[in-house]
């Protein structure tokens, strides 16, 4: 049975290419839903007449308006290089002139101006934009399909598409090729324009405004169309953002920033961290068992800790040590952040409100006092905003042993090269298949770790961490092998990332890495 | 007699979208020749594009590297349908200023641009583009029918837009960027020889250089490209947006308007324009043949064979039934183009299309 309006847009040229650009100026993509009913309209518009327009067109395009549609998109070069070009930008006029004035020397090359152009290199041609509908019956499909027909550009003018429009079963949706962006309430990884309830009707008014703006009155401003949503769209397989509440750690009297030692330090402040939330909640009326599970991680009776894999919503304590950008090193901890599940926004609210000025206890001594650190601070968004290339401040925590089979000690005694290659690489492979368990358990999508490259060694990939070996983890996970990690995703991923068995007391800790 | 229904289904149904052409070129020089692509400024923020040629991504071995681009393709192509062998085919207008004559297809924006509107043919362009808005192309194909094909906007005036149906673009595939060095000799020691006073002044001695007095070397200049992928030529031909096209509610006149553009833009799409881009890039056709496709709606391929020869006959044939319009040579009127500008008054050029509102972005936004 059919389930989706799959209305899809080609681009004819063999290099495909989008130049279209979003309300900020930058590139947009994927294409927003608004273009492409904008696109929808000028077609039907162009085919239809008036009359025409109003009686197949518009219930048609009204119906299509209130769909938040998901996007399938071709990959494409995440890099855009731009560059600029010379155009004749209406200045004809100024041309002309100068031709009334009897410089008829004067010639359009004079009064050409400068266009930069930045377009999206795309993999493969093929855009779709999937509208659900539930009666299972698209009363509208022969008049979309005739519109989507008549598309002709999507973007600028030399983005030249055909399109078309299709119905198509959830089964026929799973086998679409390309990468699934989802409209998505809470992370607004990607913000589009999408059209809403009177987005046609307001289009309609601003083509009268446009066509009738230069009257007997004079020129009257043409109002922007404000008809319209702004959404969060986000890939499919990209993690939800974590929520979090971020915090600077002062020394006792608050005289300067307090400093920590990541290596042997790290376990300590999540500790301390814990039971200062912990105690904060229990003041303000958290039941036992919301504070056994949610601040602790364990079972609501707190009996044992609840099974890291499967493990219900629960807060994070992640040190965060310092990154130099100036000089490019990893250096003490003089952070914290409070990280929960990207659906918990009310609890990081809560910690954020509720932590500030907060002591951080150590041993019955302050050892810190808690200040709330502003989102833009430098340091925070090496561990806050988007890249592709990252790697760890603090060594992964394997979920699992690496070498069950005891394959280092008898490589120790094999001197054939054959075995000793066939046992490296059954090490190699179990462990990254540990990591991307890691990683799969701290809620990254299977399809995106099969995208991703990943790199893992006892030796940092950041200027300034130690080696994975010397960091002093949570008592229980003391036997547990741990690694610096390097993961290059397909595409720009937020922040923060933790992941292995230590991600709930700040190991396996990621910060962004230049790749220049 | 070429058969004028012979593509009625391109025009009729929405079966089909577009005519795709692959035309696989090499440099005169042979398939490794050195060829010299369109070099670009540099954008306003230097790391984004330093300037120079369009290579992208600008490291690495695997790259494409653009040419020619749309515009300039276009700029290329439309003055072809002044040349003897297709003059026919459209009505030749030229506009006289002074001592220069200025061909319609010539001008930049076409039949939009204010140098035509600035002559007894303005009401014409007018009306033609008026009918544009109320569905009918055919007054302005009788008159100006490659802004048909390559696409117009009335942007001064009545603000009809048509997209352009055919767009081609020159590519090399994975180039290797070559530099080159130079030194300017001059013909004899002029500060040696006490021709010229010597000096230690750095405007003077720069004013020496500018003007060929002393030694000047250039290093690291473009040097050209080798493209070890190859060069190609990709052409589009949108039957989508030819078929929006109509002479009112006339189903009979349609279809004659619709066979005389496709026409026009068959001869246009399957010929081959200049192979002399610029100095150091001359293009011709390699021994790979060309590639001819036609696309459907759904996204299926089949190959197509048509020839320059078979389009051209096939166009003067459209064109006949259609009746191509009266070709006129019409002159620069100084006192129309003192009314056109004190209409909307004197226009600066932008300094950057980004500033319009992004809401107003339409799904055309460029100009070429």
């Amino acid at each position: 049975m059919t389930s989706v309006l799959c209305l899809t847009l080609r681009f004819l040229d063999p290099v495909p290419q989008f130049h279209g650009r979003g309300p900020d100026d930058n590139p947009e993509w994927p294409p927003s839903p608004l273009r492409l009913f904008q696109a929808l309209v000028s077609a039907s518009a162009r085919r239809w007449s008036e009359q025409q327009f109003a009686e197949i067109a518009t219930p048609a395009l009204q119906w299509l308006e209130r769909i938040q549609p998901s996007i399938v998109t071709p990959a494409f070069q995440h890099e855009r290089f731009g560059y600029r070009t010379y155009v004749p930008n209406n200045s004809g006029d100024l041309m002309t002139a100068a031709w009334a004035r009897g410089d008829t020397e004067s010639s359009m090359a004079k009064y050409r101006v400068e266009k930069d152009v930045r377009p999206t290199n795309l993999l493969e041609e093929t855009i779709r934009f999937l509208f659900p509908f539930e009666e299972g019956i698209c009363q509208y499909f022969d008049v979309i399909q005739a519109a989507a027909r008549s598309v002709t550009h999507l973007g600028w003018g030399i983005d030249m598409v055909a399109g078309n429009a299709e119905l198509l079963s959830s089964t026929e949706v799973a086998q679409l090729n390309g990468e699934v962006w989802h409209p998505s309430e809470g992370s607004r990884t990607t913000s589009l324009r999408v059209p809403i309830d009177g987005t046609l009707a307001a289009l309609n008014a601003k083509h009268r405004a446009f066509l009738e703006r230069i009257g007997p009155d004079g020129f009257k401003p043409v109002p922007p169309l404000s008809k319209f949503r702004i959404m969060g769209y986000r890939r499919a397989m990209e993690p939800a953002r974590r929520q979090f509440a971020a915090f600077t750690i002062l020394k006792p009297d608050a005289s300067g920033m307090k400093s920590f030692d990541p290596i042997r330090r790290t376990r300590d402040i999540a500790g301390m961290l814990r039971h200062a939330v912990a105690e904060v909640a229990h003041n303000q009326g958290w039941s036992d068992e919301r504070i056994n599970v949610f601040v602790h991680g364990k079972v609501p009776d707190g009996s044992q800790p609840s099974n890291g894999s499967i493990s219900p919503d629960r807060f994070q304590y992640l040190p965060l040590p310092t990154i130099n950008y100036a000089l490019k090193r990893v250096e003490a901890i003089r952070r914290v952040l409070i990280a929960a599940p990207a659906h918990c926004s009310k609890e990081a609210k809560w910690a954020l409100q509720a932590m500030a000025g907060t002591e951080l206890v150590h041993h019955n001594n302050v050892a810190g006092l808690m200040t709330i650190l502003p989102t833009s601070d430098a340091v925070l968004r090496q561990y806050t905003d988007e890249a592709r290339t990252w790697s760890t401040v603090t060594p992964v925590i394997l979920p699992g042993y690496d070498d069950p089979d005891h394959l280092r000690r008898k490589l120790k005694d094999v001197r054939d090269a054959e075995t000793q290659k066939r046992y490296l690489a059954r090490l190699d492979s179990r462990l990254d298949s540990l990591l991307r368990k890691a990683f799969r358990q701290a809620g990254y999508a299977e399809d995106l770790m099969t995208q991703t490259e990943l790199e893992c060694r006892n030796v940092g990939f950041h200027s300034g961490v130690d080696l994975a070996s010397r960091y002093l983890p949570p008592e229980n996970l003391n036997q547990s092998p741990r690694y610096h990690v390097k993961i290059r995703f397909p595409f720009p991923i937020r922040g923060p990332i933790v992941v292995g068995s230590g991600r709930f007391r700040g190991f396996g800790l990621f910060a962004r890495l230049d790749e220049s | 007699m070429s058969d004028v229904s012979q593509f009625d289904a391109w025009l009729t149904t929405d079966e089909f979208a577009a005519l795709v052409i692959r035309e696989f070129l090499e440099p005169v020089e042979g398939p490794d020749g050195v060829l010299f692509p369109a070099t670009y400024a540099a954008a306003e923020d230097k790391k984004v594009f330093p300037g120079g040629y369009n290579i992208d991504p600008p490291e690495g071995d695997k790259n494409i590297c653009l040419v020619d681009s749309i515009g300039s393709q276009a700029n290329r192509i439309e003055p072809m349908f002044a040349k003897p062998d297709f003059a026919h085919l459209i009505p030749q207008i030229s506009v006289t200023a002074g001592p220069k004559s200025i061909s319609i297809l010539e001008a930049g924006h076409r039949a939009g641009d204010a140098l035509v509107r600035c002559t007894p043919l303005q009401k014409e362009l007018q009306d033609a583009f008026k009918s544009v808005l109320k569905g009918d192309a055919e007054p302005m194909a009788k008159i100006a029918p490659t802004s048909l094909v390559f696409g117009v906007w009335d942007s001064r005036d009545t603000q009809a837009k048509l997209p352009r149906l055919i767009a081609s673009t020159i590519r090399a595939f994975d180039v290797k960027r070559l530099k080159r060095s130079a030194q300017y000799n001059p013909s004899t020691d002029y500060i040696g020889d006490n021709l010229l006073p010597e000096t230690t002044d750095k405007s003077q001695k720069d004013a020496y250089a500018e003007r060929g007095f002393v030694h000047v070397p250039a290093t690291g200049s473009h040097g050209g490209v080798i493209a070890s992928g190859g060069v190609r030529r990709d052409a589009t031909l949108s039957l989508g947006a030819l078929r929006l096209l109509s002479a009112g509610s006339d189903p009979k006149k349609t279809v004659t308007l619709r066979r005389y553009v496709l026409g026009l833009s068959l001869v246009a799409f399957t010929s081959n324009p200049a192979t002399y881009l610029r100095q150091g890039c001359n293009l011709v056709p390699g021994s790979k043949p060309r590639e001819f496709e036609l696309v459907h709606a759904d996204g299926k391929r089949e190959p197509l064979k048509l020839t320059n020869a078979e389009a051209l006959k096939y166009a003067t044939a459209v064109a006949k039934a259609f009746g191509v319009g009266e070709g006129k040579t019409v002159t620069f009127d100084s006192k129309l183009a003192s009314a056109d500008i004190k209409g909307e008054g004197d226009v600066k050029p932008t300094r950057s299309r980004g500033r319009r509102n992004a809401a107003t972005a339409d799904t055309t936004e460029g100009a070429e």
